[in-house]
């Protein structure tokens, strides 16, 4: 039976040095960061590089998380060989275009502004995001009155910035138009004020 | 023979203008030493390759709106030339002549020379000669004019290439200050469609004609600027006022302000872009929504619509967005027109293709547009857009000159028999398509695109087309 090495206090600080040094191999063939800044054995060392992982990680996860849509370049351009099958398809529709109405210019204009600005203000970067997460916090309760944002977007908008408020990075101003987004539906929701009779 | 010749060298002096163009725009993003700027001298030095003998250099002229060789407009480096254009006539420049024995090193600092507003007095007639020669520039020759003549009012096919020119101007200086990270003169980008706008309202088809030119694309410049045109063209059947066209305009005229951001070497790839590329191409969408944000001043639906222009109805296309939304129509329009512009023009990787068989491609692109926005776009355009070269049932070849009675039924002009003969003197080469030609209706059988055809099968054809009320 060999001896227990563990109980023996000089075996322990042989070990003991010998897994320093092997952490301090690893350490150095991974990382950049001098070793003479830190003892790689350092408990919080550790801690401090598994903190810093996971941070990096919900920064990328802004760009690649659940509510994301995933988007995945199309391989190739479209295919530019036609069939007169796709050409019979198109004059098919001859007698729906020789007739094709006005489409509205003005179509989906506010929730295309609301939704830029709410994922600019998400995921974009420095000034974009700022100038978007300001002009969503001024303009949310105009958009609502211009009655081109339906409750529905708006209820939409306030979970998404909900959840944006659970990420580390979620800020005040995101909270205060979460806010105002609620008080704009709560007053939409609210039942009219009786009249004096 | 001789007139094929005389052709192909008018071609390939296009294609060394254009190169001049190019260069000229690099130096003003990059360093000498860049790999862009080098480049593009290497092309220059190739072009002249091909062109500059011995005894014979590379004449280019400079003329008020157009670059020439051999008093022929090269028309398609013209439309990009502007800056070229401006920077020879203040400094009072006739003709540049390239001898075959230019290398890269003169070329560039021939071009850094040029541009340099400090230096204009180096191309006095007096001190030219000897100004090229202390830059250690011994084989272009300038020519000066002894006084600088004050243009006279152009005749109206100009005035659309001027148009052109200016709106191509101010998106390149837009794409290198967006490129430098400078403030971006958006309010430049207004005037140039405002004058766009009212030169439509003048002449309608001179500015549209030049939207179906294909000349190669290097800055995204050309591209935008034709998107730009079609989708002012479409607008314009709108019942709105001028304060929407100028919307409309300038966000087709920024929509691809986002590329300034890709790197030039994904940009220009000539071949495939692999998975990476192409999701860094992909993000110039949201770089140009947050690039017109940030800078502030600019209208909301230019914002939209180059956030916007390449996303489908139903949540498809791009960018990667936080919650699925519909764009709004002036970013469907501008999206229907982008596409329409890609594909009907030459690219590094394609010829370009005639409108039908972009019409075709388009509709079978499920959830690719909205189905209102390309059948208004189809119905305004045309089937058959003014321009487009066919071929008819027995061989005759022929243009499109006028709409016609349908969308089917375009009025035509016959231009050659199918021998390549042009039509005898006296005999009728007007026609709507239907219409009796010698006891026959004239019908089409195929498209002609740079290069490619598309046959139309006589039974795709409907038996009975409405007619445009």
């Amino acid at each position: 039976m060999s001896p227990d090495r563990s109980a023996d206090p000089d075996h322990l600080r042989e070990d003991a040095a010998a897994k320093r040094q092997r952490a301090g191999d690893v350490v150095g063939r991974t990382s950049a960061v001098p070793l003479a800044l830190f003892s790689p054995c350092d408990p919080m060392v550790e801690a401090k590089l598994v903190d810093d992982a996971i941070e990096l990680l919900r920064h990328m996860n802004v760009h690649e998380g659940p509510r994301t849509a995933e988007f995945e370049p199309p391989a190739e351009l479209p295919e530019n060989e036609i069939t007169p099958a796709h050409m019979r398809a198109l004059l098919g529709r001859l007698p729906d275009i020789e007739r094709a109405t006005l489409p509205d210019l003005d179509e989906c204009r506010d929730q295309e502004r609301l939704w830029i600005l709410a994922d600019i203000a998400m995921l974009g970067t420095g000034r974009a995001a700022a100038r978007a997460t300001e002009l969503l916090g001024e303009g949310l309760a105009d958009l609502w009155s211009s009655d081109g944002v339906d409750a529905a977007t708006l209820a939409s908008l306030a979970q998404m910035l909900r959840e944006a408020d659970a990420r580390p990075k979620a800020s005040q101003v995101f909270r205060a138009i979460r806010d105002a987004a609620e008080d704009v539906l709560d007053q939409k929701h609210r039942p009219p004020p009786e009249e004096a009779s | 023979m001789r007139a094929i010749d005389h052709q192909k060298s008018a071609h390939r002096a296009d294609a060394f203008a254009h190169h001049l163009v190019v260069a000229l725009v690099n130096l003003d993003m990059h360093a000498p030493t860049s790999a862009a700027v080098r480049g593009s001298a290497a092309d220059l030095i190739t072009e002249l390759g091909k062109l500059a003998t011995e005894d014979a250099p590379l004449e280019i002229e400079i003329g008020r709106e157009h670059l020439l060789s051999g008093r022929t407009p090269l028309l398609h480096a013209s439309l990009q030339a502007k800056r070229l254009l401006r920077v020879c006539h203040e400094r009072g420049i006739a003709r540049i002549a390239f001898a075959n024995t230019t290398t890269a090193a003169e070329l560039v600092r021939f071009l850094l020379l040029l541009g340099n507003p400090r230096e204009r007095d180096a191309f006095r007639p007096e001190h030219v000669t000897g100004a090229l020669a202390q830059h250690g520039i011994r084989s272009i020759r300038v020519t000066t004019h002894a006084v600088v003549e004050r243009p006279a009012a152009p005749p109206p096919v100009d005035v659309a290439i001027r148009h052109y020119q200016s709106m191509a101007d101010v998106l390149q200086t837009n794409h290198v200050a967006a490129f430098k990270g400078d403030s971006l003169p958006f309010d430049q980008a207004a005037g140039v469609v405002e004058q766009a706008i009212t030169a439509m309202d003048q002449e309608p088809s001179g500015l549209l004609t030049l939207a179906m030119s294909d000349d190669i694309d290097q800055f995204t410049v050309g591209h935008s600027v034709r998107v730009t045109l079609l989708a002012l063209h479409v607008a314009q059947s709108l019942p709105i006022g001028r304060r929407d066209l100028m919307r409309i305009g300038t966000a087709a005229l920024l929509h691809d302000i986002g590329k300034s951001r890709v790197p030039q070497e994904i940009l220009f790839k000539p071949g495939r872009l692999d998975a990476e590329e192409r999701r860094t191409m992909a993000m110039h969408a949201r770089w140009g929504g947050e690039l017109l944000l940030e800078h502030g001043g600019v209208d909301f639906a230019a914002i939209g619509a180059a956030f916007c222009h390449h996303m489908g109805p139903h949540g498809s296309g791009y960018p990667a967005r936080a919650e699925p939304f519909e764009p709004s129509g002036i970013s469907r329009l501008v999206r229907v027109c982008d596409v329409f512009e890609a594909l009907t023009s030459v690219r590094p990787y394609k010829p370009a293709m005639p409108p039908l068989q972009a019409y075709v491609i388009m509709n079978r692109m499920k959830d690719g547009f909205d189905a209102r926005w390309l059948e208004f776009f189809i119905r305004c355009v045309g089937l058959h857009p003014i321009g487009t070269q066919l071929v008819l049932e027995g061989g005759d070849e022929a243009i499109v000159v006028g709409r016609g009675t349908s969308l089917t039924k375009p009025e035509i002009e016959v231009l050659r028999d199918a021998a390549g003969n042009p039509p005898s003197q006296g005999v009728p080469t007007r026609f709507t398509v239907g219409q009796e030609r010698e006891g026959k209706p004239v019908r089409i059988h195929s498209v002609l695109g740079a290069g490619t055809s598309v046959e139309i099968p006589p039974d795709v054809l409907p038996q009975d087309p409405p007619h445009i009320c």
